[in-house]
């Protein structure tokens, strides 16, 4: 189907609905997609399944049309700031679990399927995902995988590439392909999962995903420890070099008001109750010796903590991550977030947490007007995380402060790799267009 | 031969660490799959990426087909050459480069024997944890291109999941960082890519890992099952139940024997048809609880007699039992085929009798020795090489084990790699649309198509393989006349590809 020129949305809609007959077909302005997008009209599709997908994919290429996959739109104001691309694929609708074998601990699910779905169908056969991201439950698996996110869990249970065993991807030009296999155990071939966690839907669609499980924690048991962020940062090592098994070890910022407790640290147990019993004890013992104060949560009181602390970091419009070893973190906190201060307009509104164990931290926020105006306000903040010899990366931030960070920060030889790979799935550059780094 | 890339070689490294005489070189023929075998035109032994990386640069540049080797340990022919490859051993970069116990990582060069980190950190409590049974010989690279596996890799995951980030020398001999430390680096995730390409796309240089704190307590406990089915039961129910164990390994009546004759009697009753090792570790408040339940699950399970080990000495007989299961199979039969199969753990009894019936077909009895936990079998098939016929009949039965793995939804390989040895099974577990990607991702790295080129992914078309064989032969006829059996070797590599390559029904739907 060689067209003279792009066609414009409204063809592409009449196109997709009435030759390709699918249903879930519309034109509208990017911004009514997101709030950070153009006004510009995109056309908007929601396939059912993968077969839509592959239709989609085809039209797109045979008309040289760009298409952004997403799922809720949760972790649109990510990556640099491009263009409005001409169709938005959303994959919201494909949010079926396909399969859940309990025996086995493991799940195939749609792309479409969020958190708060995947968890509840999982809870009912004693089951969960052990991930807990810093987004809002109704993010999607797909959205989420292709973010690459991680949460406090990552200590113990590691990360959604830790996790996700097998996926289906539609690739550009019409194949589809397995990759992984099905089983927890597997080496045969490259593997070609981890290519696509993290890729932002740059490399192809991903169609289903099947991942591992764990079984329900018999009990849970949160300690919560405030104090100064010095001694936490003492505890932290104490419990580190212990042979305690915290499956999240968070530091969270509480308030600049109370300089003796403004930070809490956070130590979850998934063991089962006489050891979570002896944790705790442990963890209060050693809290003793430091003068700290100690508050335990069970069961549904600490899940409900720790689901407040990941709301709490995904509701500003930006967020830091910064990386780097535990012990540098706790020592360069205070620090950065005097420096963060100054690009807020109400200090109050700043949540902060530090992994530590997985070594990252975060800072949400939202950023003064004067801030946005005047990026070079950013710099003193730069410095003193270079200072310190962390990695930051700008998870999410408005327009202006995302144009500010575009640099990517990848060596030239690790980014003509990069390009090779993008240049074999997507030689057009028609998936997620300028929404990667090194100009992918 | 000498000639003037060897020369350039040793340029490189010095006479020391350049072997290139074919008696010097034989060892190196092959690795712990040694049904095939080809001489390396030379070997090398860098000390430094820089080393390393100039080698790669220098026969990227003339097109000489090379290959990255640890210890040889492997067991799918991934470090074996077909044939006039130069061989770079890292063996010689063996050091522990620092580590960070604050903050749980090590880095450590790629020539490192796996259990060698384990020890040098066990002062602090710490420990590696992916640990294959080769482990005391097996070094860290090799781990990071076979993605390997162990037996405790039901709770605590496979190399993958516990290399963070790595230096890595592209085949061109350019050196990029991969990974990050601590959380994730920007961009694709090319050191997952890189992990379990089994030598074909770089070779790591410096591997970060993540250690881990050594569990409190261990509870340990064998459990005799008349009935193999109950034996899987009581596995599933274990994991159902919501207790992740550190390991739970099975072994049948044949296995039992076999180790039963080694150094490492433990006296398996001689009726029964399966022997469950389980292992579960955490806080010592907590093991004996979790223990009592795993003990009452085998008993619900029609278990006849199931012990928890009273010292560190049974414990340490029973695994050692269990670890050298692949080396007591000598006390049965001359020859043996290991098997490396994935089912889900569901599907246990079902394949199992599978198996049986392509022992009894193939007229070859076969062993099983598993990591039941993550349901990866290690099936071994008997055989006598001496005995006309039978080794080919042990490859058949061998391939359809495999086959009947990826018909229960799993794969060929959990943790031994493709290699050479699996090559052909790939075709039936991926789609030809699977396969080319997989060729076109390797071009990305390997443009040349020429480091550890033959392993891993199948090649298109066996036309093609034995072109490539041949023009081997005609650009480098001045060394293989040197080596009287190279030739031959070559031919048997070509041969090799072209079963290898012969069109398989794809279960792909």
């Amino acid at each position: 189907m060689p067209l003279q020129s792009k066609p414009q949305p409204a063809d592409t809609a009449e196109h997709l609905a009435n030759v390709i007959g699918l249903h879930h077909v519309r034109v509208v302005p990017a911004c009514t997609l997101h709030l950070h997008e153009s006004s510009r009209d995109v056309c908007l599709v929601e396939p059912l399944n993968e077969e839509e997908v592959l239709a989609v994919l085809a039209y797109a290429r045979d008309c040289g049309l760009s298409v952004l996959p997403y799922g809720a739109g949760r972790l649109l104001a990510y990556g640099p700031q491009a263009e409005a691309p001409d169709i938005w694929l959303s994959l919201r609708r494909m949010n079926h679990v396909v399969n859940l074998s309990q025996g086995d601990l493991i799940v195939s699910v749609e792309p479409g399927l969020t958190m708060a779905e995947l968890a509840s169908a999982l809870a009912a056969a004693g089951l969960m995902l052990p991930y807990d991201p810093p987004a809002p439950a109704d993010a999607t698996l797909g959205g989420l995988l292709s973010a690459g996110l991680s949460g406090p869990r990552r200590a113990l249970y590691g990360s959604l590439r830790d996790m996700a065993i097998s996926l289906r991807v539609a690739l550009l030009d019409g194949r589809v392909i397995r990759t992984g296999a099905k089983v927890v155990k597997n080496v045969a071939g490259y593997d070609m999962t981890k290519l696509f966690i993290g890729a932002w839907g740059t490399l192809g669609v991903i169609t289903e995903i099947t991942l591992k499980l764990r079984p329900l924690p018999m009990h849970r048991e949160t300690v919560l420890v405030g104090g100064p962020l010095d001694a936490l940062g003492q505890l932290r090592e104490r419990i580190v070099q212990s042979a305690l098994q915290p499956s999240r070890l968070e530091a969270v910022w509480q308030s600049a008001s109370d300089q003796t407790r403004n930070w809490i640290l956070a130590v979850d147990c998934d063991e089962h109750e006489r050891a979570a019993q002896a944790q705790t004890q442990i963890l209060e013992s050693m809290a003793r010796d430091l003068g700290l104060t100690v508050e335990t949560l069970e069961q549904h009181a600490a899940d409900t903590w720790w689901s407040e602390q990941r709301e709490s970091l995904s509701a500003n419009t930006a967020c830091i991550r910064l990386q780097g070893q535990p012990t540098k973190l706790f020592s360069a906190m205070a620090q950065v977030m005097e420096a963060v201060s100054l690009l807020v307009e109400n200090p109050h509104e700043i949540s902060a947490t530090i992994g530590g164990v997985t070594g990252v931290a975060r800072i949400a926020f939202d950023p003064a007007r004067a801030s946005l105006a005047d990026p070079s306000r950013w710099d003193q903040l730069r410095d003193v995380i270079s200072a310190s010899a962390l990695e930051m990366v700008m998870e999410r931030a408005p327009v202006a402060i995302r144009a500010q960070s575009a640099a990517s920060p990848l060596a030239p030889g690790v980014i003509a790799v990069m390009q090779r790979l993008k240049q074999t799935f997507d030689p057009e550059h028609l998936l997620s267009p300028g929404r990667f780094l090194g100009g992918i | 031969m000498r000639d003037s890339h060897i020369d350039a070689l040793v340029e490189i490294v010095g006479e020391r660490r350049c072997l290139w005489q074919p008696n010097q070189v034989r060892a190196y023929a092959c690795d712990g799959y040694t049904a095939e075998s080809g001489l390396p035109r030379a070997v090398v032994f860098p000390e430094s990426t820089d080393e390393v990386a100039q080698i790669c640069r220098y026969l990227y540049e003339h097109e000489i087909p090379y290959l990255p080797r640890g210890a040889g340990t492997g067991l799918s022919g991934g470090a074996t050459p077909t044939g006039g490859q130069v061989v770079i051993n890292l063996a010689r970069m063996n050091r522990l480069l620092a580590v960070d116990f604050a903050n749980l990582r090590a880095i450590v060069q790629p020539g490192l024997v796996n259990l060698t980190l384990t020890r040098r950190i066990a002062h602090e409590d710490c420990y590696y944890a992916p640990d294959p049974s080769s482990q005391s010989v097996c070094t860290i690279g090799g781990n990071f291109a076979e993605n390997a596996g162990g037996s405790h890799c039901l709770k605590y995951g496979v190399t993958t999941n516990h290399i963070v980030a790595a230096k890595v020398v592209l085949p061109d001999g350019s050196v990029i960082d991969v990974g990050a430390p601590f959380g994730d680096a920007p961009g694709y995730d090319l050191l997952g890519l890189l992990v379990g390409s089994e030598g074909t796309l770089g070779i790591a240089t410096e591997i970060t890992v993540r250690i881990l704190k050594k569990p409190q307590s261990l509870r340990t406990a064998l459990a005799y099952f008349d009935r193999v089915a109950d034996a899987s039961d009581t596995v599933t129910d274990i994991i159902v139940a919501g207790i992740i164990p550190a390991a739970i390994e099975m072994m049948d009546q044949l296995a039992m024997q076999a180790v039963d004759k080694s150094n490492y009697h433990v006296g398996y009753p001689n009726d029964i048809e399966a022997v469950l090792l389980i292992e579960v570790d955490g806080l010592t408040a907590g093991v004996d609880d979790v223990m009592e339940r795993v003990v009452e699950l085998c008993r619900k399970h029609h278990v006849r007699e199931v012990r928890v080990a009273q010292s560190d000495g049974e414990r340490a007989l029973w695994w050692s039992s269990r670890k050298m299961a692949f080396g007591a199979m000598g006390r049965l039969s001359p020859d043996y085929i290991v098997q490396d199969g994935v089912i889900p753990r569901t599907r246990l009894t079902e394949v199992l009798q599978k198996i049986e019936g392509i022992s009894r077909r193939y007229g070859l009895r076969i062993a099983n020795v598993f990591h039941a936990g993550d349901g990866n079998l290690h099936p071994l098939v008997l055989y006598d090489s001496r005995v006309p016929g039978e080794a080919e009949r042990a490859v058949r039965a061998g391939s359809e084990v495999l086959r009947a793995c990826v018909d229960a939804g799993g794969s060929i390989t959990g943790e031994h790699g493709v290699g050479i040895e699996k090559i052909g099974e790939m075709a039936y577990m991926f789609s030809e649309d699977e396969l080319q990607v997989q060729r076109a991702v390797k071009a990305c790295f390997d443009g040349k198509g020429i480091v550890n080129a033959g392993k891993l992914i199948p090649l298109p078309g066996r036309c093609v393989e034995v072109k490539h064989a041949r023009e081997i032969i005609d650009d480098h006829w001045q060394i293989l006349n040197s080596f009287p059996d190279q030739a031959e070797v070559q031919v048997r590599a070509a041969r090799a590809e072209k079963t290898a390559a012969k069109p398989t029904t794809s279960v792909q739907g």
